[in-house]
């Protein structure tokens, strides 16, 4: 995905503007940038889970977008996340992967990690409506 | 809502115990024991796709993940800390633009190491959800292993 359609996607979905992910095109990797407001846990600090699943599930929206060039925000159908450490109080980054790109439908994957690539906090599922059904099929 | 519930630790302490929920104006606005129900007021910077007009579905991501932790803080007699292992959200509808979000958390089983929870979003009325979620959480001090994102106490 190019830097061109990285800001596209941005552009249409403010609240990953909100959060202030950035892309860098070279790697691939989207980074979310540690800031007091986005902490759950004051006591840790950690950042919070929500934050840090939503920056999940904006980069699985922002590649898909920017990748199919839709033209659109593509349409989350479900998103599950499995924590498996503490986010600190630090730059997150993630890598999103698709495994399976049908016509209509994508499951797409998320990596999530801070300090070491190899150590991941978070990882991602979901799969995405690309395209919309036929007026004629669309249900109210 | 009755006095009592108003006055709950939660509903006081919400927004400042959570940096993040305060920062998205969310509030606990009732509470009973493994329920809770949190509002999210609708706010422009919200939004996820501005030609459709939906709030983004991360928005109703992070206030489950908040919803339930509280709820499971409800459930229990002394509080203890607690951390996610794993969120699932199901997203029936989109979430519009100009109507807040709501959404009602429910503890469903708490066993010795671990805590269940489900609960819908909504806007219009909780019987139209927007998603349906569920979650697992750790009792973190019921357990030597301390995995996954630790939330408040």
């Amino acid at each position: 995905m190019n830097q061109a359609c990285f800001a596209a996607g941005l552009q249409r979905m403010p609240y990953a503007r909100y959060l202030g992910i950035s892309y860098a095109e070279e790697s691939g990797i989207f980074t979310l940038g540690f800031r007091p407001d986005l902490v759950g846990n004051p006591r840790l600090p950690a950042v919070h889970g929500g934050a840090l699943g939503g920056f999940m599930e904006s980069v699985a929206l922002l590649y898909l977008g920017g990748t199919e060039t839709l033209g659109r925000v593509p349409k989350p159908v479900d998103f599950s996340i499995d924590f498996l450490r503490s986010a600190a109080a630090r730059d997150s980054f993630a890598r999103c992967e698709v495994l399976r790109q049908g016509r209509r439908v994508a499951q797409a994957q998320v990596q999530c990690w801070q300090q070491d690539a190899s150590v991941l906090i978070a990882v991602g599922r979901g799969h995405f409506i690309l395209e919309e059904p036929a007026p004629q099929a669309r249900q109210a | 809502m009755d006095h009592a519930a108003a006055t709950h630790p939660l509903i006081l302490h919400y927004p400042t115990s959570v940096p993040h929920c305060g920062a998205l104006g969310q509030e606990v606005v009732a509470v009973e024991s493994g329920w809770v129900r949190v509002r999210q007021p609708y706010a422009e910077h919200l939004l996820g796709d501005i030609e459709r007009g939906w709030i983004h579905t991360s928005v109703q991501l992070t206030l489950v993940d908040s919803a339930f932790g509280a709820a499971v803080l409800s459930a229990f007699d002394t509080p203890e800390p607690i951390a996610t292992l794993d969120l699932r959200m199901d997203y029936h509808r989109p979430a519009v633009a100009g109507q807040d979000l709501f959404v009602d958390a429910r503890v469903e089983r708490v066993a010795a190491q671990i805590v269940f929870v489900s609960g819908t979003v909504w806007q219009e009325r909780p019987e139209r959800p927007t998603a349906v979620a569920r979650a697992a959480f750790m009792r973190v001090a019921h357990g030597k292993a301390v995995v996954g994102q630790e939330q408040g106490q």
